[in-house]
């Protein structure tokens, strides 16, 4: 028996049993996706969120740090403009400290310094004659410039500033003055600073730069105010130095004026003293003539070739013949000076054996020393071998000198003649030093003057004429040389010359002269 | 110097009567232990290994053309097919890298083509060129070197961004008119907040120029820095250089420690580069807004660059308005830009 069939269930059950599963299933998963999927939408537009807060944050933070860095800047920028400032003040204070007058003053004020210290316009003025002049402009032309330096007189407010004798800035002055400086100065920064002498306000100095320019700072001001000090200071200097420098102007001038007049003066003397010698030389000559008639008939008489004279008749005849000898003596010194001063005494220069000439010197001298047992030593170093001289003129200065010193050095002295090495150039010293009585201070100037006998007691006694030191000084000088004295009462005198050794020493030493006088 | 007087070319040429002469007016001159504002500097070299062609040319706005034709002209005057070196002065006022483009067409892509955009006193206005016996306004003039020596040049400027990234929005040239699609001067005043206010009024005097903005070149992973030189009513930042629409750009900060490095490594760089041979010369372009940043530690990267190459080597610098080459050194990239607030070394091994 076939078992009742079963009920197969409809194939379109299961098609749609299915198809309602899958349906099911489909809604489940997207219900599923679309919830997933909201919610990684949800998470990325949090870490977008999350990011573009932390972007905006960093770009706060980048804000601040540029302020930050702008203050670093700009406090940098002070410091940097303040160190460039004072580099360029203290160069620009060096130059001007230097300068000699108000021009080279404010010519060494560059407008370079002011281009460092960042300004583009300069109007430095100081006050002459009571009137401002302009020394120094840059930025503005001529048009310009002509009416600040009126404002500088007529403005009320520049006048007010000039009172008050500090800086005026952009920074620190009036909206009223600003906007007034503004107008005179067309500049919107800028500092505006009196110069201030001791006699008050000489000038003053305005910096500034044109609109849209950088902008003020406080070391800008304080700048450009010790620079008007400074150059307040250097112009005060300047003034002085300038009056100080004319004053000695004046007094070179008039030392010149002098020294021409001492000149002309010399000339007159000299010619004064060419007649004085003339007239000596021939007054000399025409007393000679009868002198030696008067010396020849004494002698005459004294030999009683005329006739027999009694003793005390002689006696008077020979004190005329004495007296006239003294009185020949004199005549003769008195020419030869007068020769020698006049020039027309020949000199017969040579060159000559130093210790030949000086042993001469000794050997006519001996009676003399021995008379009075003086010791005479000879220093001549052996570097000195020979002297350029006329002989017998130069003999006449050692033996002149050596007289004085026989003269004043008392019995059992010494006497030196020392020739030195060369201190001048070409020329031997010598020194006639004795142990005598020595001459007075007050005396040593007078020595060299004509009939100038020091007094004492030995010349007292003693007959001289007073122009045995001329003569020798005389003689020198015609070498070319020079002659002193250095001496202590009662420990003795010492006579220096100088005498050429060479006859180019001679040529090559210049004589003082007229015209070395006017030149110097 | 920064200006120039009429008889200053005719009297070098007289004096030194030199075959080839090429230079331009500087905001000031950098030594070894001197900045100086005034004055004039030149380095004379006299060799029969090294020769040089010159060339002159007045600015026009089709600038790869302009290039080329600078190149070529200075191409002719060399004399001989061995080169080194292309040096390159413009005036100011050629913003555009455009031109250098134009220069490698002549000289090769790799060839070594630095310079220097002239500069006046920090005023952007007027600068001049010198070539041979004249001075010009409103052009450039080449000098290319010649010879078989060993060429080095090397840029470098030490900023970093700062600051989250922005985008230039709007630019024309060298103009950027917005920044995320704010006036461009905003991102002066978001940084600087007070210090920025007046800058609308002549920015060349203010902080904002310690700021400048960086262009993220992204095929160099670098930043191309653009100097403000001027604001406009509309807040637009007038750059020294063109900027690109689209670019990102950052606030861009140094210290003096930071130029005194970028300096040492722009050296190193140079002393890579000659692989141990001793430099001849030492040619130094620094910008002269870098300046501005440096202040009285100019020298210092002077002395810096000389103690690495050698305080015996001559080497004068000047300060630039725009300084032109790679960005780093030629090895490390093919372009060349017209940079602003970098130092530029070159050298002749």
């Amino acid at each position: 028996m076939t078992p009742p069939p079963v009920d197969p269930i409809s194939p379109i059950v299961i098609i749609l049993f299915v198809v309602v599963f899958v349906f099911v299933c489909i809604i489940i998963f997207l219900w599923l996706f679309m919830t997933s999927k909201d919610e990684t939408i949800e998470q990325l537009k949090t870490k977008h969120d999350q990011l573009m807060r932390s972007f905006n944050e960093l770009d706060e933070q980048a804000k601040l740090i540029v302020r930050t860095d702008l203050e670093l800047n700009k406090a940098q920028a002070e410091l940097d403009k303040r160190l460039n400032g004072l580099n360029a003040l203290q160069r620009v204070s060096r130059q001007i400290n230097q300068a000699m007058n108000e021009e080279e003053l404010f010519q060494k004020i560059s407008p370079t310094l002011f281009e460092e210290l960042g300004f583009s316009r300069v109007l430095l003025a100081t006050l002459y004659n009571s009137a401002f002049k302009t020394r120094l402009n840059v930025g503005f032309n001529e048009t310009k410039n002509t009416e600040i330096i009126k404002a500088f007189a007529s403005d009320e407010t520049i006048k007010d500033i000039l009172k008050e004798r500090r800086a005026f800035s952009s920074l620190n002055s009036s909206r009223k003055v600003k906007e007034r400086l503004l107008q005179i100065f067309e500049s919107e920064y800028y500092v505006l600073v009196p110069i201030v002498g001791q006699s008050g306000v000489i000038g003053a100095i305005f910096v500034g730069n044109r609109l849209n320019a950088a902008p003020l700072t406080q070391a800008d001001e304080e700048l450009i105010a010790i620079l008007a000090s400074q150059i307040g200071q250097s112009l005060e200097n300047a003034l002085l130095f300038e009056k100080v420098f004319r004053a000695s102007q004046e007094l070179e001038i008039k030392v010149k004026d002098r020294t021409r007049q001492l000149a002309s003066a010399l000339t007159k003397v000299e010619e004064i003293s060419k007649k004085k010698t003339e007239f000596i030389s021939a007054v000399s000559h025409e007393l000679r003539t009868p002198l030696t008639s008067i010396k020849g008939y004494a002698a005459l008489l004294i030999a009683g070739k005329i006739g027999e004279v009694p003793d005390a008749v002689k006696e008077r005849l020979s004190k005329i013949n004495t007296h006239s000898d003294n009185l020949v003596s004199l005549i003769n010194n008195l020419l030869d000076i007068a020769r020698i001063e006049s020039g027309r005494q020949e000199m017969k220069f040579a060159s000559h054996d130093i210790k030949h000439v000086v042993e001469n010197i000794k050997d006519l001298l001996t009676p003399q020393l021995s008379a009075k047992e003086i010791k005479l030593n000879l220093v001549i170093p052996e570097a000195i071998t020979h002297i350029y001289i006329d002989t017998s003129q130069a003999e006449r200065v050692f033996i002149n000198l050596l007289s004085n010193a026989i003269k004043f050095t008392p019995k059992g002295g010494t006497i030196t003649i020392e020739a030195a090495p060369q201190l001048e150039e070409g020329y031997a010293t010598f020194n006639v030093t004795d142990t005598g009585i020595g001459i007075p201070e007050d005396d040593l100037k007078k020595l060299f003057s004509e009939f100038f006998r020091v007094d004492n007691e030995i010349n007292q006694n003693v007959k001289g004429t007073g122009l045995g030191l001329v003569l020798a000084k005389n003689i020198v000088q015609a070498h070319r040389g020079r002659i002193w004295v250095k001496s202590q009462v009662n420990v003795g005198t010492s006579f220096y010359f100088t005498l050429p050794t060479t006859v180019e020493a001679f040529d090559a030493h210049k004589e003082i002269t007229k015209e070395s006088l006017q030149n110097a | 110097m920064h200006y120039v007087q009429p008889e200053v070319m005719p009297t070098i040429q007289a004096a030194l009567k030199p075959k080839r002469l090429v230079g331009c007016s500087t905001a000031g001159i950098l030594l070894e232990h001197e900045v100086m504002p005034r004055g004039l500097i030149m380095m004379a070299i006299n060799s029969e290994d090294i020769p040089f062609g010159v060339g002159m040319l007045n600015l026009t706005t089709d600038y790869r053309n302009f290039g080329f034709e600078l190149a070529r002209r200075a191409n002719l005057d060399l004399d001989r097919p061995q080169r080194q070196a292309a040096l390159v002065f413009t005036d100011h006022t050629m913003r555009n890298g455009a031109f250098l483009k134009g220069m490698q067409e002549v000289l090769g892509v790799g060839f070594p083509i630095f310079g220097a955009g002239a500069s006046d006193a920090f005023t952007y206005k007027k600068t001049y060129q010198f070539f041979q016996a004249e001075s010009f306004s409103n052009a450039a003039v080449g000098l290319l070197i010649g010879g078989n020596s060993a060429a080095a040049v090397s840029t470098r400027h030490g900023f970093k961004p700062l600051g989250k990234p922005r985008t230039i929005t709007k630019s024309n040239d060298h103009v950027i008119r917005t920044i995320d699609k704010e006036p461009a001067s905003q991102i002066f005043v978001n940084y600087m907040g007070k210090d920025a206010q007046d800058i609308d009024k002549g920015i060349l005097n203010t902080p904002a120029m310690l700021y400048p903005l960086g262009i993220y070149e992204e095929a160099e992973h670098q930043y191309l820095l653009r100097n403000p030189i001027d604001i406009l009513a509309d807040g637009s930042i007038v750059c020294q250089g063109n900027v690109p629409e689209g670019s990102e750009v950052h606030f861009m900060i140094a210290t003096k420690d930071a130029c005194r490095r970028a300096a040492i490594d722009a050296a190193n760089e140079i002393k890579d580069i000659l692989g141990g041979r001793t430099p001849k010369l030492i040619l130094v372009f620094e910008s002269m807004a870098r300046h501005k940043l440096v202040g009285r530690l100019a020298t210092s990267e002077m002395l810096a660059i000389k103690e690495v190459l050698g305080h015996q080597v001559p080497a004068i610098g000047i300060y630039s308005s725009t300084e032109l080459g790679p960005m780093g050194s030629i090895k490390n990239s093919k372009h060349l830009y017209v940079h602003n607030e970098n130092l530029l070394i070159f050298a002749l091994g």
